[in-house]
C-alpha cells in the first residue's frame, strides 16, 4: 500500500496543472489559439450538420449549401425519435450499455495483465507471441467473421446430456463481450507501449520489498499507467456502443437490439429516409459519448504522478 | 486494504462465472414455440419498408398462421444478407430469407437454396398466374428457386412543367411539349432542347464588335451561347470559336478523324466540318461550361447503366448459348448513346454537373426533384421521393386554401362535431352517417354518428384524377429499335428457402400466403411497387399511391420487358459494366474498346467459375 | 534452460494466459482456417476444397486475358492502396503529433478543444460523407472549395469526381478522424517529464530544438505504435471509401482499396478462397513493413523501462 501512496503524493505536491499553468509572456500562446480555433473549426462542420439537420424538416435537409440554422427550427423531432415505436430507445440504451460495460472492463483489466507480460517480464519465446499477437491484427475481419460465427455455435453445442456446457452463445450478448474479456491485440499492443516506458526500478525497488509480480503490476504499473489505461477504456467503450456488424450478425431478437441497429429505424432503400429523424436519432446517440469525453479528457493529462521519479 | 482487494476480485472473478455459466439471455426464440412451429424470416429491408413487411407477417400469423399452427419471426435491418450469408454457411440459415434479384441465381448455382418446384405444384402456384418476367427470372438450370416479393420496373420520368415552361422552344424544334418522348432519338432532341449549359465561347470584344450582325441573327451580344442548338447560330454569324479543340483531343482522336476524311492537324473551319469533328471528339472541355440543367443524362441516377443494352434490343448475356455477349453490336450502341452525351456537352460540364448531385445522399438531393434534370430513369418508388420531400410536386395548380384544407386532414380527430370538422376542411359533401371531404389530392372519409365524427380514413383520389396534379409524368423508356414497344429492365426482391432449413413447408406456406392476389396487392401498394401477378384489381391500380402504376403493370406485363441475365457471375459481370459505363460517360475510354477488354476478363472469369463448379459437382456426386 | 528461466517462463505465461486461451479459442483458430481457405474453392455456402496454391496463383502470377499476369484488379486495388498509404501516412502522423502537441499546451478551453477534435470519431459516416460531398461539391455555387477558387479566379475542380485528384481528395478528408491517434499521443505526451523542457530551456534551446530532442525521443514508443497500427490500418481502408464511393471505388476505380475488392470477393463473388489468399498476401505485406519498422526500431525508440 505504501509504495502506492508515495506514487501518489507527487501529484498533490505538483498541485495538479497550476504549478504549470504559471504565466509566460509567449506569444505562443496566442498562435495555439489561432491555430486550434482554426482546426478546431474544420473539426466541429460534420457534427454541426447533424445537429441542424437534426432540427430541420425533412424537405429542408436537402438543400445545398446547407442551411445552418434551421427554419422552422423542429425541436419535436427528438420528441418524435424518442416516442418512436420501433426505436425503444432506453431499452436500446440498456443492452448497450450492458455490452459496452461488460466489454470495457473486461478489456481493461485482460489487456494491461497481459500487456505486463509482454512488456516488463522476460522469458523464452516472448518475442515470438508477440509477433504473433501482432500478426492477428493484420487479417482483415472479413476472412475470418464466418469462422467466428461457427465457433460461437459450436460453443453452444458443447453438451454434457442435457445441459449446455457454455450456455448459449448465439442470440445473446456474450459473442460480443466476451472475447474481450481474453484481451484485444490493439489494446494489449498499446498498453505494452506504456509500460515500457516505466522505468525497471520502480519495480525492482517494490520486488525487494516482497511484493509479488502480480502486486507489482497491480500497485505499481496500473498506477502509472491511467493514461493508457483511459485511452484504452475510452475506444473499447466507443466500439462497443457504435458496433453496428457484431449485434446484427449474433443477435436474433428485437428485444436485444443495440442503439447503433436501432438507428437503422429511420433509413430506407428507395426514398423513405428520414434524414432529420435519422440525425436527431444519432445526436441522441452520440451525445452521451461527447459528455463523457468531455468530462474524461482530463484522464489524459494525468500522467504526472510518474514525473517525480522519472526525470 | 487486501483483504479488499481479495474481496474484489472473488466478486469479480464470481461475477464473470454466472455470466458465462448463467448469461443474461434475452427473449429467445424457443420461448414462442407455444403457438406451435416458429419460423424465422430475414428481410433486407429497413425503416419503412420493413416495418410495412411486418404488417404482413402480422396478418400472417393472425390468420392461415394461426390455422396452420405457424409463427413467422421477422427480423428486419439493412444489411441483414450478410448476416444470412453468414448463418447459411454456418449451416443455421433462417427458414425463409428475402434476398437481393443479383443473389438469386448465384445462390441456386451455388447449391444453397432449396428447389420449389414440388411445393409450387401443391399449392397450385404456377407460371401462367404470373407477369412472365418475373416467373422467368425464378428459373434457373430448369428449377423455380424462389418466389418474388415485391417487384418494379423502370420507366421514364419527366418534369411535365419544364416541358410546359419550354414549350415555345419545344415546338419550335418540332417536338410536342405534352406528351412524353415516343423513340430515343425524340428523347435526345428533347434533352438537347432543354439542356441550360453556359459556355465561354468566344470572347467578350468579338461578342461586342459583332453586336449588329448578331442582333440581324435575333442573338443576344451580352450572352455566350448556352446550347449546342444556340452555338450553331452563333457560328453561323462569327464563324467556329477560334482554338475551338485542344491539340491533345485532335491527337487522340487523329485515326478516327483521318477515317472520317477530316484533318486531325488543323481546327475544323466551318460549320458543317464543326459538327463533323465534334461528333468524333466531342464538345470540347476547354470552352464547355458549367450546366445549369440537363435535359436527361444517363448517369444521372445511374443506377440502371448496366441494363441500357435492354432498350437497344441487346444483352450482355445470352442464355441459350450461355455466352457472355459484350461485345454485341446493340450493346456497344448502348454505351455508344452513353458517351453521346457526354460528347454533346463536354466532359468537364457533364461530370461536373453529376458530381454535382450528391451521390450517397440519393434520396434527399434528387436532381429529379430539384429540377435540375427533366427526364430520368427510375421506378414505381418515385412517388415515395417527391410525397416526401417536394409534395408540391404532386400538387399541380391546387389553389392554396385547398392545400391547407389537406394538411388539416390529419387535424381531424374521433369525437369532434360536424360542424368542427368543417370549419377545417369546409363544407363536406353527403349526407347522413357517411361524409368526404376533397382536398388536394385526397379524400377524407368519416363515419358520423349523433353529429360527432365516429371514424375517419382517407383515400387518395383514383389515379386517373390524381395524375392532373402531377408535375412529373412517367411513361416507358423509348427503345431504340423502331416499333419496340414497354421495353423496360423489371427488377424485384425475392423469397427463397435457404438449403438446411428446418421448416421448410411451413416456411413455404408463408411464401405462398405473400402469392396472394390480396396480400400481394397490399404489400406492393405499401411498397409503392407493381405486382407480380398477371391478374390485378381495379382498386390496387386506381387507389395505389404511385398512379401511375398502370404504365408499370403494362410495361412489366409486356414481352419487351427483361430482367437480369441469369449468369451466376452477374456481380462481377456488373462491376464490370459499371467501370465501362463510367469510362463512357467520362470519355476516358472508348465503349467498344472497354467492352472488349471486359468481355475477356469476365471469359477468363466465368470459365473458370465453370471449371470450378464442374469439379465441386464431381465431388459432391462422390460423397453422395 | 536454467531453474530461473523456467520461473520467469512460468510467470511470463501467467499473465499471458488470458489472451493464450482467447487466442486458442477465438482468434487462432479463424485464422489458420482462413489459410486453409486461401488454399481451397471455398464458396461460402458449399464445402471447400482443397485447389492448392490455385487462388494465389490466379491472384499474382497467373496469366490473365489481356496478357499480363496476376488479376488486374487485384493489382489496381494494391496499387491504389499503396498509393493512399504513402501519401496517408507520413501525413497522419505529422498532424496527429502536431495537434497533440497543441492540445497539451497549458492553455484555456483545452477540454473543448479536445472534445472537438475528437468528434469526426464520433459522428456517424453518413453525416461526415454528407459534409465532405459539400465541402468537395464540383458546382462553384454548391461547393465550399469552389466557391473560393472561383473567387480566387481558378477553375473550378471535380475532386471526387476525376482520378487524378480523387486520392488527395480521400487523403485530406481521412485526416479528419485522426481524433483517436491524436488521443493516444496526448496520453503519451504526459510522460515526458517537465523537468527536461525546463532543462532544454535553460540551456537556450529553441520549440524546434526541444521537440527533436526532447518530445520526440521521449514520446517515441507512442510515435511507434502508431507507426504500426498506421500501416495496418491504412493498408486496411475500408470503410470511408466504401462509404463515399458506395463500393465501387469511383472514380474510375481509382479509389478502390485491396480491402473493398477483398470485401467483394468474400460477400459479393462468394470467392471466400480469393478473399482468404489476398488477406494472406496482406498478412505478409503488413508484416515486412512492420518487420522493417521493428528492425528499425532499436535505432529511435527510447524505452526508458530498458
Amino acid at each position: 500500500m505504501s509504495v502506492l501512496e508515495t506514487q501518489q503524493r507527487p501529484v498533490a505536491e505538483y498541485g495538479g496543472p497550476r504549478v504549470l499553468n504559471r504565466p509566460r509572456r509567449h506569444p505562443e500562446r496566442w498562435f495555439a489559439h489561432l491555430g486550434l480555433l482554426l482546426v478546431s473549426v474544420g473539426f466541429v462542420l460534420p457534427f454541426a450538420w447533424m445537429l441542424s439537420t437534426s432540427f430541420k424538416r425533412l424537405e429542408d435537409t436537402a438543400k445545398f449549401p446547407p442551411q445552418w440554422i434551421p427554419k422552422p427550427f423542429m425541436a419535436e423531432n427528438y420528441a418524435i425519435v424518442l416516442n418512436h415505436p420501433k426505436m425503444h430507445f432506453l431499452m436500446f440504451t440498456r443492452n448497450t450499455l450492458i455490452i459496452a460495460t461488460l466489454a470495457v472492463v473486461g478489456t481493461t483489466l485482460s489487456s494491461s495483465v497481459v500487456a505486463y507480460g509482454f512488456a516488463k517480464i522476460t522469458f523464452k519465446g516472448r518475442g515470438a507471441l508477440f509477433a504473433v499477437m501482432l500478426s492477428t491484427m493484420m487479417i482483415p475481419f472479413p476472412v475470418i467473421m464466418v469462422s467466428m460465427f461457427v465457433i460461437f455455435r459450436w460453443l453452444g453445442d458443447v453438451r454434457f446430456g442435457e445441459w449446455q456446457v457454455f450456455g448459449q452463445w448465439l442470440g445473446t450478448y456474450k459473442p460480443l463481450w466476451v472475447p474481450a474479456w481474453f484481451g484485444s491485440a490493439f489494446n494489449i499492443f498499446l498498453l505494452r507501449q506504456f509500460f515500457m516506458t516505466i522505468p525497471d526500478e520502480l519495480s525492482e525497488a517494490a520486488r525487494i520489498d516482497g511484493c509479488s509480480e502480480f502486486g507489482i503490476f497491480w500497485r505499481i504499473i496500473l498506477p502509472l499507467a491511467r493514461p493508457a489505461l483511459a485511452v484504452v477504456a475510452l475506444f473499447t467503450f466507443l466500439w462497443a456502443w457504435n458496433d453496428f456488424l457484431g449485434p446484427l450478425v449474433y443477435l436474433q431478437d428485437q428485444d436485444q437490439y443495440t442503439l447503433s441497429l436501432g438507428l437503422q429505424t429511420f433509413q430506407s432503400m428507395h426514398g423513405g429516409t428520414e434524414y432529420h429523424l435519422l440525425m436527431a436519432a444519432s445526436v441522441l446517440v452520440i451525445l452521451p459519448v461527447i459528455i463523457l469525453f468531455f468530462m474524461a479528457q482530463k484522464t489524459f493529462i494525468q500522467g504526472i504522478a510518474t514525473t517525480g521519479v522519472k526525470g | 486494504m487486501k483483504h479488499v482487494q481479495i474481496v474484489f476480485f472473488t466478486v469479480f472473478v464470481a461475477a464473470v462465472a454466472y455470466l458465462l455459466l448463467f448469461p443474461p439471455a434475452g427473449a429467445t426464440p424457443a420461448k414462442r414455440t407455444a403457438q406451435g412451429t416458429v419460423i424465422t424470416y430475414w428481410e433486407k429491408w429497413t425503416g419503412l419498408e420493413g416495418s410495412q413487411m411486418q404488417e404482413i407477417v402480422k396478418d400472417f400469423n393472425n390468420t392461415v398462421g394461426k390455422e396452420k399452427g405457424i409463427y413467422v419471426q421477422y427480423l428486419s435491418m439493412s444489411k441483414i444478407d450478410q448476416k444470412t450469408l453468414i448463418a447459411t454457411a454456418a449451416g443455421i440459415p433462417p427458414d425463409v430469407a428475402g434476398v437481393w434479384d443479383t443473389q438469386l441465381v448465384q445462390f441456386a448455382a451455388l447449391d444453397a437454396l432449396e428447389p420449389l418446384d414440388d411445393y409450387a405444384k401443391a399449392y397450385g402456384i404456377s407460371r401462367d398466374m404470373y407477369k412472365p418476367v418475373y416467373w422467368d427470372a425464378m428459373v434457373y438450370e430448369g428449377k423455380l428457386w424462389g418466389l418474388v416479393s415485391t417487384p418494379w420496373a423502370v420507366a421514364l420520368h419527366y418534369n411535365k412543367r419544364t416541358f410546359q415552361e419550354n414549350a415555345e422552344a419545344l415546338k419550335r424544334a418540332g417536338l410536342d411539349p405534352n406528351r412524353a418522348p415516343a423513340t430515343l432519338q425524340e428523347l435526345d432532341r428533347y434533352a438537347e432542347v432543354l439542356d441550360i449549359q453556359h459556355a465561354h465561347w468566344y470572347p467578350e470584344e468579338v461578342l461586342e464588335k459583332n453586336a449588329e450582325a448578331l442582333k440581324a441573327a435575333g442573338l443576344d451580344a451580352t450572352k455566350q451561347p448556352t446550347t449546342a442548338e444556340e452555338l450553331e447560330k452563333y457560328v453561323k454569324v462569327l464563324g467556329v470559336p477560334e482554338n475551338f479543340f485542344e491539340g491533345r483531343t485532335l491527337e487522340k482522336y487523329a485515326e478516327r478523324l483521318k477515317a472520317a476524311g477530316l484533318d486531325p492537324s488543323r481546327q475544323p473551319r466551318d460549320l458543317p466540318e464543326m459538327r463533323r469533328y465534334v461528333l468524333i471528339c466531342g464538345l470540347p472541355d476547354r470552352v464547355s461550361g458549367r450546366m445549369e440543367r440537363a435535359g436527361y443524362l444517363p448517369a444521372e441516377p445511374g443506377w440502371f447503366m448496366s441494363h441500357t443494352a435492354y432498350w437497344f434490343g441487346a444483352s450482355v448475356y445470352d442464355a441459350k448459348t450461355d455466352k457472355l455477349t459484350l461485345t454485341d453490336e446493340g450493346v456497344v450502341r448502348a454505351y455508344e448513346w452513353m458517351e453521346s452525351y457526354t460528347k454533346r456537352l463536354g466532359r468537364k460540364a457533364a461530370n461536373d454537373f453529376k458530381s454535382g448531385m450528391q451521390d450517397v445522399f440519393a434520396s434527399a438531393q434528387n436532381a429529379f426533384l430539384v429540377g435540375s434534370v427533366v427526364m430520368e430513369k427510375q421506378g414505381p418508388w418515385m412517388v415515395n421521393y417527391t410525397e416526401d420531400l417536394k409534395p408540391s410536386m404532386d400538387r399541380w395548380n391546387v389553389p392554396k386554401d385547398e392545400l391547407e384544407r389537406e394538411k388539416n386532414f390529419t387535424d381531424v380527430k374521433v369525437g369532434m362535431s360536424v360542424g368542427e370538422v368543417e370549419t377545417l376542411l369546409g363544407p363536406g359533401q353527403g349526407a347522413g352517417d357517411k361524409r368526404t371531404w376533397k382536398a388536394g389530392i385526397k379524400t377524407l372519409h368519416a363515419t358520423i354518428a349523433d353529429g360527432k365524427v365516429r371514424e375517419t380514413s382517407w383515400k387518395w383520389l383514383p389515379a386517373e384524377e390524381r395524375k392532373k396534379y402531377f408535375e412529373w409524368g412517367t411513361a416507358e423508356f423509348p427503345s431504340a429499335i423502331p416499333g419496340v414497344q414497354g421495353a423496360t429492365y423489371a427488377g424485384y426482391d425475392v423469397l427463397v428457402i435457404p438449403r438446411g432449413s428446418k421448416h421448410k413447408k411451413e416456411a413455404f406456406e408463408f411464401i405462398a400466403y405473400i402469392q396472394r392476389q390480396e396480400v400481394q396487392e397490399k404489400l406492393c401498394s405499401l411498397h409503392c411497387k407493381n405486382s407480380v401477378l398477371r391478374k390485378v384489381s381495379k382498386e390496387f391500380v386506381s387507389n395505389h399511391q404511385n398512379p401511375y402504376i398502370d404504365v408499370y403493370e403494362r410495361i412489366s406485363a409486356g414481352s419487351n420487358a427483361r430482367c437480369l441475365p441469369g449468369i451466376p457471375i452477374w456481380p462481377e459481370v456488373n462491376a464490370e459494366l459499371g467501370q465501362v459505363a463510367e469510362k463512357a460517360v467520362k470519355l476516358s475510354q472508348e465503349p467498344r474498346q472497354a467492352l472488349q477488354e471486359a468481355q475477356e476478363r469476365l471469359e477468363a472469369r466465368y470459365a473458370e467459375f465453370k471449371r470450378r463448379q464442374a469439379e465441386r459437382k464431381r465431388l459432391a456426386g462422390i460423397v453422395k | 534452460m536454467t531453474k530461473k528461466d523456467w520461473q520467469q517462463l512460468g510467470k511470463g505465461l501467467a499473465f499471458l494466459s488470458p489472451w493464450l486461451v482467447g487466442f486458442t479459442v477465438f482468434t487462432g483458430l479463424p485464422i489458420a482456417l482462413s489459410f486453409w481457405f486461401s488454399l481451397c474453392d471455398y464458396t461460402l455456402l458449399q464445402k471447400p476444397v482443397y485447389v492448392g496454391l490455385e487462388n494465389y496463383r490466379t491472384l499474382i502470377w497467373g496469366k490473365n486475358s489481356a496478357g499480363g499476369y496476376g488479376d488486374p484488379w487485384f493489382w489496381k486495388s494494391l496499387w491504389n492502396t499503396a498509393r493512399f498509404a504513402a501519401v496517408f501516412l507520413p501525413a497522419a502522423m505529422v498532424v496527429s503529433l502536431g495537434l497533440a502537441m497543441l492540445l497539451n499546451l497549458k492553455i484555456k478551453g483545452q477540454a473543448f478543444y479536445r472534445t472537438i477534435i475528437f468528434l469526426p470519431s464520433l459522428v456517424p459516416a453518413v453525416a461526415s460523407a454528407m459534409v465532405w460531398l459539400w465541402i468537395y461539391n464540383a458546382d462553384y455555387k454548391q461547393g465550399l472549395i469552389n466557391a473560393y477558387l472561383i473567387k480566387l479566379g481558378l477553375d473550378p475542380v471535380g475532386f471526387l469526381a476525376l482520378k487524378e485528384w480523387a486520392m488527395y481528395a480521400l487523403v485530406f478528408m481521412s485526416l479528419w478522424g485522426v481524433g483517436n491517434t491524436v488521443i493516444i499521443y496526448l496520453a503519451g505526451l504526459q510522460d515526458v517529464p517537465r523537468e527536461l523542457y525546463e532543462a532544454a530551456e535553460i540551456d537556450g534551446a529553441g520549440i524546434w530544438r526541444r521537440l527533436w530532442h526532447v518530445t520526440i525521443p521521449m514520446v517515441s514508443p507512442v510515435i511507434f505504435f502508431n507507426l504500426i497500427m498506421g500501416i495496418i490500418g491504412s493498408l486496411q481502408t475500408f470503410s470511408t471509401p466504401y462509404i463515399l464511393t458506395d463500393g465501387f471505388g469511383r472514380p474510375e476505380r481509382s479509389l478502390y482499396f485491396f480491402a473493398m475488392y477483398l470485401y467483394d470477393n468474400a460477400f459479393q463473388y462468394l470467392k471466400m478462397g480469393h478473399a482468404s489468399a489476398m488477406s494472406w498476401i496482406m498478412l505478409v505485406i503488413i508484416l515486412i513493413f512492420t518487420g522493417i519498422a521493428f528492425w528499425t526500431s532499436s535505432r529511435w525508440v527510447h524505452y526508458q523501462g530498458k
